[in-house]
């Protein structure tokens, strides 16, 4: 993964939120489909709601919160991107 | 009792049941085990694709899969359960095969309209005969030297159940649709078994079906 | 009027006629059958439902018929119509009543999108709503049942119906579908409780409908607010344990079982979120169902929280 390409949330659909205490429930408008995820997942697509970001500030800040140990933050923080885009929630900036 | 109090009063069974349901948030948030999966999305509940088309059924149209209700041997062995809902199979009716005669296949031809004016309700005989005697796809003598587009115009009485007009349906619907659930031979048999001994059955041992219930059959298998 | 107040003669003449208007919950049905297996159940299951009125929309119109076949002596069958239309292959005549539960079933689980449809068993107490959401096989139904002969009011034993506007549950008061071993239990704790004769071989295995309740007929029209959703699961010999459970892995559990969340899109999310949001959520495997209902006595009602939002 290209550490300098800044990601976004796919644009164009509406996400959903519910808060539950055992992970966050997020509904992507654009495929209709609903996904329990943990904190460290909604954290990041939270951060990315409020601006498109490179993965390097994105591991920055969920070190910050204390969400991941600073060694493994960048490769945690790719894996996360890969597998929230796999579900068309993000996707790099062209 | 509190929620608190309920939950003490627990033993440890669920929880090794909800440890097996998946990776807890918590687990994943802290540590990353290099090589696995992050275990960030617990569980989906995915969308189905939708399937364009209407339906007499009226509602739940985005639930329709396409699918195995489509064959034949599939719908004698079908279970009717809980939520289940129709599935398209990309058919069309007699009434569309009737008022669409330039979309029949080349092979098969609709034949010239009796009048010039308006919209076609009588042909003549110069379309593909029904029966296979006379140059069709179907065998017997049921309804002598009819064409297939004569055969989709037949009312109750000279065709019980409309079957004649089914069976068309169905054959130009296999004869033209990808994954139809059948194919033309399919249709030709079943026209076979139900004029030779009465009933359909799609494979030796299956259930066997009527008349009217292989017309149902292929009702379900339209769109329109 | 309800079914029972009319004559063996008059409920079989509407069957047999123009048909038999119903009430049940929000919903009027028009039921049309010849069966004499119809007639008799209808009257025994459905003896305290209200008669629709003459001029009300009927909602769902069906028929339980055989097909016109040449084969219909040889290996009689039956047909369930929805305005005339056939949703279902034909199953053995003598799966008739079966049969047209599950087919008011399909009806409204697959045309009532004013509702999030749950599959899910729901009862009240005090105006909160108990839900128990499927998988089937989960002890659900028995649970159901037992409750609703236990102070609990049924609202339904297999669909619960969300309210879009304004988060209530709503309830059919119908019968209760039971299933294989869970009849005999039932019967055998119920001897106050009216059941159908046990139809054998269905899709389902030996099925068996219990009557509703007088009470959760006459009061089917009450909505509940959400109270409590219970994840349930029987497992033979094992002791009671219950237990609060994550709101997240509820609202999938919940959301993968609806009938419609799918199709209701953002609708769905947020009305299955209140829901969610306002119930308290617990996990509970069972064998006693002695110790299960002691346990439903003593359930405190969760806090009140603003339901609307």
């Amino acid at each position: 993964m290209e550490q300098a390409e800044r990601w976004r949330i796919a644009p164009g659909y509406e996400l959903l939120w519910f808060e539950g205490d055992d992970g966050q429930v997020v509904y992507h408008g654009g495929s209709g489909d609903t996904h329990l995820i943990d904190e460290a997942a909604a954290a990041l697509l939270h951060l990315l709601q409020s601006r498109p970001q490179t993965p390097i500030a994105l591991s920055s800040s969920l070190v910050a919160d204390g969400r991941v140990a600073a060694d493994e933050a960048p490769e945690y923080t790719a894996m996360l991107l890969q597998e929230l885009a796999r579900l068309g929630l993000v996707e790099p900036c062209p | 009792m509190s929620q608190e109090e309920q939950a003490n009063q627990q033993s440890d069974v669920l929880n090794a049941a909800q440890a097996e349901g998946g990776a807890t948030p918590s687990s994943s948030r802290r540590r990353f085990i290099a090589g696995l999966a992050t275990g960030s999305i617990v569980m989906t509940v995915a969308s189905r694709p939708a399937i364009a088309g209407g339906g007499k059924g009226g509602g739940g149209k985005g639930d329709w899969k396409k699918g195995a209700w489509c064959t034949p041997s599939a719908w004698v062995s079908g279970n009717l359960s809980q939520g289940d809902t129709r599935q398209s199979c990309g058919g069309r009716s007699p009434g569309y095969w009737k008022a669409n005669a330039k979309r029949w296949p080349s092979k098969y031809k609709p034949g010239s309209c009796k009048s010039s004016k308006g919209n076609c309700t009588e042909y003549k005989s110069d379309g593909t005969a029904f029966h296979q005697s006379k140059g069709g796809p179907f065998a017997g003598s049921f309804f002598g030297s009819k064409t297939m587009m004569q055969v989709l115009w037949l009312q109750g009485h000279s065709d019980p159940y409309q079957l004649g007009a089914h069976i068309v349906a169905a054959f130009l619907n296999a004869s033209t649709i990808a994954n139809y659930g059948m194919t033309p031979s399919t249709v030709v048999d079943m026209w076979y078994q139900l004029n030779t001994q009465g009933f359909y059955q799609p494979s030796p041992g299956a259930p066997m079906m009527t008349a009217e219930e292989v017309v149902i059959f292929i009702q379900n298998t339209f769109d329109n | 009027m309800r079914v029972a107040d009319l004559s063996d003669a008059e409920l079989r003449a509407a069957l047999q006629g123009d048909g038999l208007d119903i009430r049940t919950g929000p919903f009027a049905c028009r039921i049309r059958s010849e069966l004499p297996d119809i007639a008799d159940n209808i009257g025994l299951l459905y003896a305290d439902q209200p008669l629709g009125q003459s001029d009300e929309f009927i909602d769902f119109d069906v028929r339980i018929a055989p097909p016109r076949g040449l084969r219909r002596w040889w290996r009689p069958q039956v047909l369930f119509r929805y305005d005339d239309w056939v949703p279902f292959k034909p199953l053995p005549a003598d799966q008739a009543v079966p049969m047209l539960e599950w087919g008011l079933n399909w009806c409204v689980s697959s045309h009532a999108h004013q509702y999030l449809i749950l599959h899910a068993a729901v009862l009240e107490k005090d105006g909160r709503a108990l839900i128990f959401p499927a998988p089937p096989g989960s002890g659900k139904s028995t649970l159901c049942a037992a409750l609703a002969c236990h102070g609990w009011r049924l609202l339904s034993d297999e669909l619960g119906l969300i309210d879009l506007q304004d988060g209530h549950c709503h309830g059919l008061a119908r019968p209760v579908n039971l299933k294989n071993r869970s009849i005999d239990v039932l019967q055998e704790r119920l001897p106050e409780a009216v059941f159908s004769r046990p139809f054998r071989d269905t899709a389902k295995g030996t099925v068996a409908l219990m009557r509703p309740p007088e009470e959760s007929v006459r009061r089917a029209a009450e909505p509940a607010m959400p109270g409590w959703i219970v994840s349930v699961r029987y497992e033979a010999g094992a002791r009671t344990h219950f237990k609060a459970c994550g709101k997240g892995r509820m609202f999938m559990q919940v959301a993968n079982t609806a009938f419609n969340y799918i199709l209701l899109a953002q609708r769905g999310f947020r009305s299955l979120g209140q829901l969610v949001r306002t119930s308290d959520c617990y996990e509970l495997v069972y064998s006693d169902l002695d110790d299960v209902l002691a346990l439903f006595d003593r359930l405190e009602p969760p806090e009140t929280r603003e339901v609307a939002g």
